[in-house]
């Protein structure tokens, strides 16, 4: 069925990528930060629906804030 | 008529139709794009992201004031919530209700101690000092006991005489010119005054008497004298 070197090899990857991805959680908050996006996104959407596009442009704003601040720290 | 006009006049139409209703639609769910931006705020203050979280709550600020709002509201309860919220930015320290106030809102009332007093009614209370009264006079008649025990012949001599009590003890037992000093000695017949102990011890006591015989022990006390 499996080749055990393979087998192998496939829980050790899935390991390395959860380990490492726990690490950049805590280490940047990376899925609160999306939820944040994605809350925010939902927002301007709604406001750009209803035509009120200033609040739209801020909400947008903020976003680009915020990706330029992780980009910055990731780096 | 041309076929290219018809279709523009129906797709320009069209989009005059959808466009309000989309707007509509759109305005329908702001109440959900402010509890979006409100969950993101609190998700950012949480990380310490406080200058967006900022920049979130102006803009929520600014959806509070906005006239559109009103325009959106479906009900008068919608109103009336929108306009408690614009009030309490206006000024959150007051209540909103006045009659129902919540914590920490503030309450002002004005003092009653300020309030001016009236002019109290001029009226005089008049008293008279029982001290100044004179002391009543004692007329001789109310003294007339003291003579009548005299006018009953009760009392043959003068009653401060009589009833002085250190007087009559001193009567009773003054000592006499013979007195010798000695209570027990005054007691004694006064024939040969201070030698009755002599007396005795001179005394002549017949031996007889003293001794005592075997006739004496059958005696009882009855049978003495």
């Amino acid at each position: 069925m499996f080749k055990n070197a393979s087998f192998e090899n496939e829980i050790y990857r899935s390991m390395e990528k959860n380990l490492v991805s726990n690490q950049v959680e805590t280490k940047y908050g990376f899925k609160r930060l999306a939820q944040v996006v994605d809350y925010l996104n939902a927002a301007a959407e709604i406001f750009d629906q209803a035509g009120m596009t200033e609040q739209a442009k801020e909400v947008t704003e903020v976003l680009q804030g915020l990706a330029q601040q992780f980009s910055s720290k990731t780096s | 008529m041309a076929k290219n006009n018809f279709q523009d006049e129906l797709m320009l139409g069209m989009q005059q139709e959808l466009q309000p209703y989309e707007k509509k639609q759109g305005m329908g769910n702001l109440v959900k794009a402010a509890e979006y931006l409100h969950a993101a705020i609190e998700i950012l203050e949480e990380d310490g992201l406080t200058a967006n979280a900022d920049q979130i709550l102006r803009i929520l600020g600014k959806l509070a004031t906005s006239e559109d709002v009103n325009d959106v509201a479906s009900s008068k309860k919608d109103v009336d919530f929108y306009n408690k919220i614009m009030r309490w930015l206006e000024d959150p320290a007051t209540p909103v209700d006045p009659e129902n106030p919540q914590p920490n809102e503030e309450l002002s009332f004005t003092s009653l101690k300020d309030v001016p007093k009236e002019k109290p009614v001029e009226e005089e209370l008049q008293f008279t000092s029982l001290f100044d009264e004179p002391e009543p006079t004692i007329s001789n008649e109310d003294m007339v006991f003291k003579s009548i025990a005299n006018e009953l012949g009760l009392i043959d001599s003068d009653p401060e005489e009589v009833s002085d009590s250190e007087s009559l003890f001193d009567d009773k037992f003054t000592r006499s010119d013979n007195s010798t000093g000695d209570w027990f000695d005054d007691q004694m017949p006064k024939s040969s005054p201070g030698t009755w102990d002599e007396d005795l011890l001179e005394a002549d006591i017949p031996e007889d008497s003293l001794e005592i015989t075997e006739n004496d022990l059958d005696k009882t006390f009855e049978d003495s004298d």
